[in-house]
C-alpha cells in the first residue's frame, strides 16, 4: 500500500543541494579497472625492460624507465592509475633492483634517496600528466558539445513546422545525451500535452506528469535528481524565452545514471535553442494567421461585390422582362414578346453559370474534389464542351487541330470538360464575334499540352500571372464584362487537382492563349 | 399524342411550368410532390412516362425509382443537378432511361421525353434505321452513308445499331459494355472509348465537333435524332 502515494516535501533551496549532489562525482578520480590493469602491465613491462637494460649495460638509474611508464599511464588513464603505477613501480624497483635484491630492505642510503625521489617525482609528473589529459579531454568534450549544439541549431533553424521542431528537439536531445526525451507544450486550452518523444512516447505516468506540470507552472526544474518529486522517472526542464514559457522538456535514463554538470549545461543550451525555434514557429504561425485573415477579408469583400453585381444584374433583366410579359399589355408585339422571353432565358442561363462557378469554387476550397482519373480522349472533351456551348459559340469560329497520334489523357473527363467550357466561355466573352478560337494540342514527353487561343484584346502585360486569382478581372470598372472573375481560378483549381498545370500567355498578333498541361495515360 | 406524363417534384414552380409546357405539347399531366404520392400516382394513373426529381422531401428519388421498378417498367426521365455524374449513373443503374440536368431548357426536356415515348412505341428489331444520311440495315448488317457502303467490324456495327436504335436517348457505358461485350466487361470502358473512336472515324463524325455520336462525359453516349 505504501507505493500508492508519496508525500513530497519540496523546497527551492533543496534544489541547489541536489545540484551539488549530482556534481559530487569527480572526473579525475577514474575508478575504471582498466586503468589499474594497464598500470600493472606498464610496470611489468618497465620491469622487464629494466632487467634487460641492466644485463646489457649497467645504467645508473633504472628508475627513469619506471618514470616513463608512470607518465604514459598518467596521460592515458589519469591520476588514479598513475598513482597506482607509481606505487607498483616503487615496490618492483625496490624488490628487484636495489641491494639486497628480492627483499624490500634497502641497504644503501643512496638507493633509499633515489627510491624516495622516484616516488615523489612519479607522483608529481603523473599528476601533471593526468591534469593535462583532463584538460585535453575537456577540450575535446567542449568541441564535441559545441559541434552538437551547432548541428542542432542548424537542424531546428531548418525545421519549417512545429512538428519538425518537436521532432528535431526530442531526437537530438535523446541522441546527444544518450537518454529518452519527451517534449510537452500547452494545447489550445492551455493544458500541457505530450507533443513528441524519442523514442516515440505519447503519455506519461501520473507521477511524471505531476513533475512536468510543476516544472511548467513554476518554470523550475522538477523530477528525478531535482528537489521536486525526485522519485519521478523523468527530469524536466522548462522551455522558455524572455517572453514566457513555451513548454517542458523531459529526459530519462534507463538505469540509475545521474547526469554530469556538463551534460546538464549541454541540455540547458539545447533547451534554449528549442525555445528559440518554438518561439520562431509560433511567430510564423501568428503571421500566417494574420495574413490568412486579411486574405479571407479581401476575398469576402470581393465575393460580396461580385454577388451583389453579378447575381443582381441578370435578375434585374429577368424580373423586368418577365414583368412585361405577365402584364396584359396591348402594345407588346409578337417579336417583342419573343425578345423578352429570350432575355429571360439568356440571363437565367448566365445566372446558372454564375451559381455553378460559386459551387465549384466552394468544392475546390473545401478539398471535396476527388478527381476520377481515367484514360480520356481530348477530342471527346472538346466535342462535348463545344456541344454544351453551341448556343454561345454561334458567332465565333472554332478551329481544332489535334495530332492523330495524341494518346488519351489521364484526366477526370467531367472536370476537364468543365475547364474547357470555362476557357471557351471566357474567350467568347472577350473576343469579338466573327473572330476565331484556335484549339491545338501537342505531345510533350509524357504530357499533352492543350492550347486555347482567342483573338480578343488580350490580358494587359504585367497582370498575366494574376488572371488565375479569384475575382481578378483584366478590365475592371465600367469596361467590366459580365462574369464572375472565378472562371479561370476554377480552371486552375480543377487542373491542379488532377496533377496538371495551367498558364496564360499573350497570343500573336492579339489575344490570350491558355495553355494546359496534363499527363497522358500510359498503356 | 395525348400520352399521360407524371411529374414527381417537390417544387411547385417547376411542376407548374412543366405542366404548362407539356400540356401545350398535348400531353396529359398529373403531379406528385412527394415520393409517397409518386408511387400512388404511378400505380393509379399508369402514366406512359415519369419525370422524376431526385431530391424529394420524404424519400430519395432513387428509392422511389427502385420501388417503381419492382412492378413497372414505365420510362423514367430523371431531373438531376450538374456535377453529380455519380448520381446520374446511379439513377441509370436503378432503371432510369435518361436524365436532364437542372436547370434545363424545355426544348431539351421535350426532346428527351419524345425519344423515351417513341422507343416505347416502336422498338426497331431487324428493321432498317435511317438517321440523317446514314442507313443502317440490321438484317444484312449493312451501313451506308449517302449511299456509300461503310465497312464496319462486327463490334462497331453492334455499337452503332445499339446507339442508333435508341437515338436521342442516353446509353450508359455500363449498358453498352454489358450488351456488346458481355456482363463480365462492364468496367472495361477502355474498349468502348477505342471502338467509339473508330466508329466515329468511319461514319465521319469529328469527335471535336460531333454530329452523330455525342459524349456525355463520365456517363455514356447519345446518338443524334432524326
Amino acid at each position: 500500500m505504501g507505493a500508492d502515494f508519496e508525500i513530497t516535501v519540496t523546497s527551492e533551496s533543496d534544489d541547489r543541494q541536489s545540484n551539488s549532489r549530482v556534481t559530487a562525482q569527480s572526473p579525475t578520480l577514474n575508478r575504471d579497472w582498466k586503468g589499474y590493469a594497464a598500470a600493472a602491465i606498464a610496470v611489468a613491462a618497465a620491469t622487464a625492460l629494466s632487467y634487460i637494460a641492466e644485463t646489457l649495460f649497467p645504467v645508473a638509474s633504472l628508475s627513469l624507465i619506471y618514470m616513463t611508464a608512470v607518465i604514459a599511464i598518467a596521460t592515458r588513464f589519469g591520476l588514479g592509475s598513475s598513482i597506482a603505477a607509481s606505487a607498483m613501480g616503487f615496490m618492483a624497483y625496490d624488490f628487484l633492483f636495489t641491494q639486497p635484491r628480492f627483499t624490500f630492505y634497502i641497504s644503501e642510503r643512496g638507493e633509499f634517496l633515489i627510491l624516495t625521489l622516484f616516488l615523489a617525482a612519479s607522483i608529481l609528473t603523473g599528476n601533471l600528466a593526468a591534469r593535462l589529459r583532463a584538460r585535453v579531454n575537456a577540450g575535446h568534450a567542449v568541441m564535441e558539445r559545441m559541434g552538437k549544439l551547432y548541428d542542432f541549431s542548424r537542424r531546428v533553424a531548418a525545421a519549417a513546422s512545429f512538428d519538425d521542431v518537436v521532432w528535431a528537439a526530442v531526437s537530438h536531445v535523446a541522441t546527444t545525451l544518450q537518454c529518452e526525451s519527451i517534449l510537452l507544450t500547452p494545447d489550445n486550452t492551455g493544458a500541457l500535452q505530450v507533443v513528441g518523444g524519442f523514442p516515440p512516447e505519447d503519455r506519461l505516468e501520473i507521477r511524471d506528469m505531476s513533475a512536468a506540470l510543476w516544472c511548467w507552472q513554476k518554470s523550475e526544474p522538477a523530477g528525478r535528481g531535482s528537489g521536486t518529486l525526485p522519485a519521478a522517472r523523468w527530469f524536466f526542464l522548462p522551455v522558455r524565452t524572455a517572453n514566457g514559457p513555451l513548454g517542458v522538456i523531459g529526459i530519462a535514463y534507463d538505469d540509475n545514471h545521474s547526469f554530469a554538470p556538463t551534460d546538464r549545461r549541454l541540455l540547458e543550451a539545447l533547451v534554449d535553442q528549442i525555445a528559440l525555434a518554438l518561439a520562431r514557429i509560433h511567430l510564423g504561425e501568428d503571421l500566417e494567421e494574420a495574413r490568412l485573415a486579411s486574405e479571407t477579408e479581401r476575398l469576402r469583400t470581393a465575393l460580396l461585390s461580385s454577388v451583389s453585381h453579378d447575381l443582381r444584374t441578370p435578375l434585374v433583366s429577368i424580373i423586368g422582362a418577365a414583368g412585361s410579359l405577365a402584364e396584359p399589355s396591348k402594345g407588346l408585339t409578337e417579336p417583342g414578346r419573343t425578345a423578352l422571353a429570350e432575355t429571360i432565358l439568356e440571363e437565367g442561363e448566365r445566372l446558372d453559370r454564375y451559381v455553378q462557378n460559386l459551387l465549384d469554387m466552394t468544392r475546390l476550397g473545401h478539398g471535396a474534389l476527388k478527381p476520377n482519373l481515367a484514360a480520356t480522349d481530348l477530342a471527346d472533351l472538346i466535342g462535348s464542351a463545344r456541344h454544351r456551348l453551341r448556343g454561345l459559340l454561334r458567332d465565333h469560329r472554332v478551329q481544332v487541330d489535334l495530332p492523330d497520334t495524341l494518346p488519351p489523357l489521364k484526366a477526370d473527363p467531367i472536370l476537364t470538360e468543365q475547364v474547357i467550357v470555362n476557357i471557351l466561355d471566357n474567350a467568347v466573352k472577350y473576343a469579338a464575334p466573327g473572330t476565331t478560337i484556335r484549339i491545338t494540342a501537342l505531345l510533350d514527353g509524357q504530357s499533352a499540352v492543350l492550347s486555347i487561343a482567342d483573338e480578343g484584346p488580350g490580358i494587359p502585360a504585367g497582370s498575366i500571372d494574376r488572371v488565375f486569382d479569384m475575382f481578378y478581372r483584366a478590365n475592371s470598372g465600367d469596361a467590366q464584362r459580365a462574369g464572375t472573375g472565378l472562371g479561370l481560378a476554377i480552371c486552375k483549381g480543377l487542373i491542379e487537382a488532377q496533377g496538371g498545370r495551367i498558364r496564360a500567355e499573350a497570343s500573336q498578333p492579339t489575344g490570350t492563349r491558355i495553355i494546359i498541361t496534363l499527363p497522358t495515360a500510359q498503356p | 399524342m395525348n400520352a399521360r406524363i407524371l411529374i414527381v417534384d417537390d417544387e411547385a414552380p417547376i411542376r407548374r411550368f412543366l405542366r404548362v409546357a407539356l400540356e401545350a405539347e398535348g400531353y396529359t399531366v398529373t403531379e406528385a410532390a412527394t415520393a409517397r404520392q409518386g408511387i400512388d400516382r404511378t400505380a393509379l394513373d399508369t402514366p406512359e412516362a415519369v419525370i422524376l426529381d431526385l431530391g424529394l422531401p420524404d424519400a430519395d428519388g432513387l428509392t422511389l425509382l427502385k420501388a417503381i421498378r419492382e412492378w413497372s417498367d414505365v420510362p423514367v426521365l430523371v431531373l438531376s443537378v450538374r456535377a453529380d455524374e455519380a448520381g446520374k449513373v446511379a439513377a441509370l443503374d436503378a432503371g432510369a432511361q435518361d436524365y436532364v440536368t437542372k436547370p434545363f431548357g424545355i426544348q431539351e426536356l421535350l426532346a428527351r421525353l419524345r425519344s423515351l415515348l417513341r422507343n416505347q412505341i416502336t422498338a426497331p428489331q431487324g428493321s432498317i434505321l435511317t438517321i440523317a444520311d446514314l442507313r443502317i440495315d440490321a438484317a444484312t448488317r449493312q451501313v451506308t452513308k449517302s449511299g456509300t457502303p461503310l465497312h464496319l467490324t462486327r463490334k462497331e456495327f453492334d455499337l452503332l445499331w445499339m446507339l442508333a436504335a435508341q437515338s436521342g436517348r442516353l446509353v450508359s457505358h455500363a449498358m453498352i459494355l454489358k450488351t456488346i461485350w458481355g456482363p463480365a466487361h462492364t468496367e472495361d470502358s477502355q474498349y468502348l472509348r477505342v471502338h467509339i473512336g473508330h466508329l466515329r472515324g468511319k461514319i465521319g463524325c469529328d469527335a471535336t465537333n460531333p454530329t452523330y455520336i455525342f459524349t456525355e462525359s463520365g456517363v455514356g453516349y447519345r446518338f443524334r435524332t432524326e
